[in-house]
C-alpha cells in the first residue's frame, strides 16, 4: 500500500463526511428544535438527486441541475411540512417514526412511477472533469474536492447563521425552551417551515452531489439517512457542532475501515478471508464506533444531559 | 416503646452552609411525629438523608437496630421506608387497585412472576381489601386514578405506602391543597394507621400538626431546638422566637 | 356489544377456515398468504410486548427476525449438505429437525436480545429508537458481506424442516404448525401481560419513579420483556425462513422493523391481538392493490398516515369506537 493510497482514501473520507454533514445538519436542527424525527429526510435527498438527473436531462447543465436540487427539495419540504409534518410535533415519537416512515414509501413509489426503475446518471461539468495535484506526485478528483468546498462552505454558513444572526438566536432559543421562543413574540409556525424548507434544501442539494458521483435511483436515500441519523446520535441530538465533528468521523472511520481492516487482515490469514472478514467488520464499523460513544456518553458528545 | 427510626448526631454541610446540625431524633412505634420549622430549615434536607437521596457528613441513622447509614434508597425501601411524595405521583392510567397491587408485587419481590394473573386470589387478597377500606377507596378499586380526585390521589398515596408494608411512612406536605373536610378525613385515617405503622410527618398545616401530632420535633437553622407534645411546643420560647421573632 | 375478545375470537377462527376451505378449493397460495399473515403477527406480537405494554421503541426487531431466519436457514443447510457445522467441542453438522431449530433460535435470539438490550436500555426516547436500528444495521451489513452464506443473494434451503414425521411441504400442514405457534405465543403473551411482571412492565411506561419508589428496578423488567420479546420474533423469523425456504439479508433490513411497527399500530398499539388484525390488513392491502398497480405502496402511505393522524387506535380501536356510538 502507498501512501498516495492512503491519503487518497482518506480525503474520499473527509468528502463523504462533508456530504453526510448537509443530511445531518438539517436533521439534527429539526429534532433540536421542533422535536421531530424525520426519518423521511432521505426521500427529500432523493428528490433532490432525481430533480437535479431531470433537469440535467432536459438542460445539460450540472450549475442549472444543482440549482433545481435544492430548490425542488425545499419546495416539496415546505410542502410537506405545511400539511403532515407540523401534526406531529407534539406527538411523541412512535408517531412521528410511523408518519415519516410511511412518508418514504409514499415518496419512493410515486418516484418510481415517475421515473421508472433504472438509475440515472449525472455527468461531471467539464470545469471539474479530472484530477488535480494537490501535494508533489498526489493527485485527487477535481470534483471531489469541489463537494469538500461545498460542505465547507456551508459549514461555515451555517455556523454563522447559528451563532451570529437573529435567525440562529430564536434557533437556539427553540432548543433551549421551547416555550420560550413564543414568548419572545417570534412566529413559530413561520420558524419551523423555515428551518424544514433549509433542511430540506440542504438534503437535496446533498442528493445531486452525490448523485453525480453514484447513480440516482428509489432506495438512495435510506442507507444515507441511516447513516446521518448514527450521526447525530454520534455527535449529541440538536448539536449543529456535533453533528459536523461526528460528520467527518464517521466519513474518514467508515471510509478508511472498509479500505484498511482488510489489508491489516492479510497479514494474519489469506487474502480472500481477510477480504471477506474485513469487509464485513468494516461495514460494521461505525455502528461499532456509535454503540461504543453512546456507553460512555448515553446523550452523544454534544447532546444535553437527560434531566 | 419501640425506636422504630433512631437519628444520632447526624451533620451535613454544603459549603459553608449548615443544613443538619448535630440532629438527634427518634421515631416510636404507635405514633405520629411531626417535624416543622419554617422554609430552609433544612427540612427536606433532612428528609433526603433519611431516604438515602443524599448522604450524611457523619452521624448515623437506625432503622430497628440496623445501621442504614450507608444503605441506598432502593435498599432502605426494601427494609421498609414508605414516603409519600409532594407531588402527587400515582400512576394515572391504572385503577385504583393496580396502582397498590404493583407496590405490593415490589414489596414482595412478584414482579418476575410471568405467569399468575393479577386478578387471581393469590394478590386480590384480603389484605389489599384492608388496605383499600382503611384509605376508604374500597368502593372505587376498579376507577382508574386519572378520575380520582385531587384528595383521593392522596389517599391512594397512602394506600401504596400502607402495600409496601413499611416500618414507618414518611409524609410529605400530605394536606397541601385540600379541602377542609378532606383534611378532616385525612386525620381520621392517620389516625387509624399509626397504631400500624408510626408516622414522620412534615406539615406547614399547625392546625392539623398540633391536633394529631403525639410529638413535635422544631427545626430551625439545621438545628432542632425543641422536642415535645403539643402544649409544650405551644409554649416553648424557643419555638415562638424562631417562629414570631418575639418571645 | 363488541368486545376486543370477540374481535380477537373471529379473526382466529376466520383464518382458520379460510384456510382450510382453501385447501378444499385448491388454492395453495391463499395458504401461503396465510401462513404469512401468522407468520409477520408473530414478529410484530414480540414486539408488541415491548412497544405496546413497555412503550420501548424499538426500531431494530428486524435482528432478531433476521437472526432467527439465519439460525434456522443455517442448521438446515448443513443439514441438507451433510456439511459440518462446528468441529469443536462435538461434531455437529446442522440440523432438520424442527425442535432443535427452534430451540437454538430461541436461545441465539434471546443472547442477542438480551446484549442489544442490555446497551439499549441504558438510554431512552430517540436514543433508544436510533440504538436500536443501529444494532439491527450492524447485522444486516455483516450478513450482506459476509460470503460463506450467500452475502448479498442470501441462501435457498430446498427443504423445510421436518416435525414428527408430519410432510411439511405440503401447505396447510405448515399452515397448521404456524397456527399451532400463534396460539402458543398468544397464550404466553396473554398470561404474561397479565401477570404481575406485565403490570410492572406497563408501569414501567407510564411512571418510572413511581416503580423505583415501589421497590421495582424498572432496568431489570425491561431487559426482561426484551429478551422475551426478541425470541419471539425470532420464532417467527424461523418459520418465515422456513415457508420460504429461503434466507437473505433483507429478512435484518430496516423496512422489516418498520413493517412490523406498522402492523402493531394498523391493528391498535398495546392490544394483545392488534399485531395479527395488523398484519392481516396488511398482507391483504398488498395482495389487493398489488393486483392493480404494482404503486400500491403509494396507497399504504396515504393509509399510514392517516392512521397515525386521525385514527390512534388502529383498527380495533375504531370499531369499538363505532360500535360505542351507534
Amino acid at each position: 500500500m502507498t501512501a498516495e493510497l492512503l491519503i487518497e482514501q482518506f480525503l474520499n473520507g473527509l468528502q463523504f463526511g462533508f456530504m453526510l454533514f448537509l443530511m445531518s445538519a438539517g436533521l439534527t436542527l429539526i429534532f433540536g428544535v421542533m422535536g421531530l424525527i424525520n426519518l423521511a429526510h432521505g426521500s427529500l435527498y432523493m428528490i433532490g438527486a432525481f430533480s437535479a438527473a431531470a433537469t440535467f436531462a432536459f438542460f445539460n447543465s450540472f450549475w442549472l441541475s444543482l440549482l433545481a436540487s435544492f430548490s425542488c427539495a425545499a419546495i416539496v419540504g415546505i410542502i410537506v411540512e405545511k400539511t403532515i409534518i407540523r401534526k406531529l410535533y407534539n406527538r411523541d415519537h412512535l408517531d412521528q417514526v410511523l408518519v415519516t416512515f410511511a412518508l418514504i414509501l409514499f415518496f419512493s413509489e410515486l418516484v418510481r412511477w415517475i421515473f421508472g426503475a433504472f438509475p440515472l446518471y449525472l455527468d461531471v461539468p467539464e470545469l471539474l472533469n479530472g484530477s488535480i495535484e494537490i501535494f508533489s506526485g498526489i493527485y485527487y478528483s477535481k470534483y471531489r474536492l469541489f463537494i469538500i468546498f461545498v460542505g465547507l462552505i456551508i459549514a461555515i454558513f451555517l455556523f454563522f447563521l447559528i451563532g451570529k444572526t437573529n435567525l440562529g438566536i430564536q434557533i437556539r432559543a427553540g432548543q433551549h425552551d421551547r416555550e420560550m421562543i413564543s414568548a419572545l413574540g417570534v412566529d413559530i409556525s413561520k420558524l419551523y417551515t423555515l428551518l424544514f424548507g433549509v433542511g430540506a434544501a440542504l438534503a437535496g442539494l446533498a442528493g445531486a452531489l452525490i448523485g453525480t458521483i453514484q447513480s440516482v435511483e428509489v432506495g438512495m436515500g435510506e442507507p444515507i439517512l441511516i447513516l446521518a441519523f448514527v450521526i447525530i446520535v454520534i455527535g449529541g441530538i440538536g448539536s449543529i457542532k456535533g453533528a459536523f465533528i461526528a460528520s467527518l468521523l464517521v466519513g474518514v472511520v467508515d471510509t478508511l475501515g472498509r479500505f484498511l481492516i482488510p489489508w491489516v487482515l492479510q497479514t494474519v490469514t489469506n487474502p480472500s478471508d481477510a477480504m471477506s472478514i474485513g469487509s464485513a467488520i468494516g461495514s460494521m464499523l461505525i455502528y461499532i464506533l456509535m454503540a461504543i460513544i453512546l456507553i460512555l456518553k448515553p446523550t452523544g458528545l454534544y447532546g444535553k444531559q437527560l434531566s | 416503646m419501640n425506636k422504630i427510626l433512631k437519628i444520632v448526631n447526624l451533620k451535613k454541610n454544603f459549603g459553608a452552609i449548615t443544613a443538619s446540625n448535630d440532629i438527634n431524633f427518634c421515631l416510636e412505634t404507635g405514633e405520629i411525629h411531626a417535624l416543622i420549622g419554617p422554609n430552609g430549615a433544612g427540612k427536606s434536607t433532612l428528609i433526603k438523608q433519611i431516604m438515602g437521596e443524599i448522604k450524611q457528613d457523619s452521624g448515623e441513622i437506625v432503622l430497628s437496630g440496623i445501621n442504614i447509614s450507608n444503605f441506598k434508597t432502593e435498599d432502605r425501601i426494601h427494609l421498609g421506608f414508605a414516603r409519600s411524595f409532594q407531588i402527587t405521583d400515582v400512576i394515572l392510567d391504572f385503577t385504583i387497585l393496580q396502582n397498590v397491587l404493583l407496590a405490593k408485587i415490589g414489596k414482595q419481590k412478584k414482579y418476575y412472576n410471568f405467569y399468575s394473573s393479577i386478578e387471581s386470589s393469590e394478590f386480590s387478597s384480603e389484605e389489599i381489601k384492608s388496605i383499600l377500606l382503611k384509605i376508604d377507596l374500597w368502593d372505587k378499586k376498579e376507577t382508574p386514578a386519572s378520575l380520582l380526585s385531587h384528595g383521593e390521589r392522596r389517599q391512594l398515596e397512602i394506600g401504596i405506602a400502607l402495600a409496601l408494608d413499611p416500618q414507618l411512612i414518611l409524609l410529605d406536605e400530605p394536606m397541601a391543597g385540600l379541602s377542609l373536610d378532606k383534611i378532616e378525613k385525612m386525620k381520621f385515617i392517620f389516625n387509624q394507621i399509626k397504631n400500624e405503622v408510626p408516622i414522620l410527618l412534615i406539615e406547614h398545616n399547625m392546625d392539623v400538626v398540633f391536633s394529631i401530632a403525639n410529638r413535635i420535633s422544631v427545626l430551625v437553622n439545621g438545628k432542632i431546638i425543641a422536642s415535645g407534645t403539643s402544649s409544650e411546643i405551644k409554649t416553648n420560647l424557643d419555638v415562638r422566637k424562631a417562629y414570631l421573632g418575639t418571645a | 356489544m363488541i368486545s376486543e375478545k370477540k374481535i380477537s375470537y373471529i379473526s382466529l377462527i376466520g383464518i382458520f377456515f379460510i384456510a382450510i376451505f382453501s385447501e378444499y378449493f385448491d388454492e395453495p397460495y391463499l395458504i401461503t398468504l396465510l401462513s404469512r399473515i401468522i407468520i409477520f403477527s408473530i414478529a410484530a406480537i414480540g414486539l408488541n410486548l415491548v412497544l405496546g405494554f413497555g412503550n420501548l421503541v424499538s426500531f431494530g426487531h428486524a435482528a432478531f427476525f433476521g437472526l432467527g431466519g439465519y439460525v434456522s436457514g443455517i442448521l438446515a443447510i448443513h443439514a441438507f449438505n451433510s456439511e459440518l457445522l462446528i468441529s469443536w467441542p462435538f461434531l455437529f453438522s446442522g440440523s432438520n429437525n424442527s425442535i432443535i431449530i427452534w430451540l437454538f433460535t430461541i436461545l441465539f435470539c434471546s443472547l442477542l436480545a438480551l446484549l442489544v438490550g442490555a446497551f439499549s436500555l441504558r438510554t431512552s426516547g430517540v436514543y433508544f429508537i436510533m440504538i436500536t436500528l443501529a444494532f439491527a444495521q450492524m447485522l444486516y451489513y455483516f450478513a450482506i458481506s459476509w460470503p460463506s452464506y450467500g452475502g448479498e443473494d442470501g441462501f435457498s434451503i430446498y427443504v423445510r424442516s421436518t416435525l414428527f414425521g408430519i410432510n411439511t411441504m405440503k401447505g396447510l400442514n405448515f399452515f397448521f404448525i404456524c397456527f399451532f405457534w400463534l396460539l402458543i405465543i398468544l397464550f404466553i403473551t396473554g398470561k404474561v401481560v397479565n401477570s404481575p411482571f406485565g403490570l410492572a412492565l406497563r408501569a414501567t411506561r407510564l411512571n418510572l419513579t413511581r416503580v423505583k419508589s415501589v421497590g421495582i428496578n424498572p432496568f431489570r423488567i425491561q431487559l426482561m420483556a426484551f429478551v422475551l420479546s426478541g425470541a419471539i420474533t425470532g420464532i417467527a423469523g424461523s418459520l418465515y425462513v422456513d415457508l420460504n425456504r429461503f434466507v437473505s439479508p433483507s429478512l435484518l433490513s430496516w423496512q422489516m422493523s418498520g413493517e412490523f411497527i406498522v402492523f402493531i399500530l394498523i391493528g391498535g398499539l398495546g392490544r394483545i391481538y392488534g399485531p395479527l388484525i395488523g398484519a392481516a390488513f396488511f398482507v391483504a392491502f398488498e395482495q389487493f392493490f398489488g393486483s392493480y398497480t404494482e404503486h400500491w405502496q403509494i396507497f399504504l402511505g396515504i393509509i399510514i398516515i392517516s392512521t397515525v393522524l386521525f385514527a390512534k387506535g388502529g383498527i380495533i380501536g375504531f370499531i369499538l369506537e363505532y360500535k360505542k356510538n351507534e
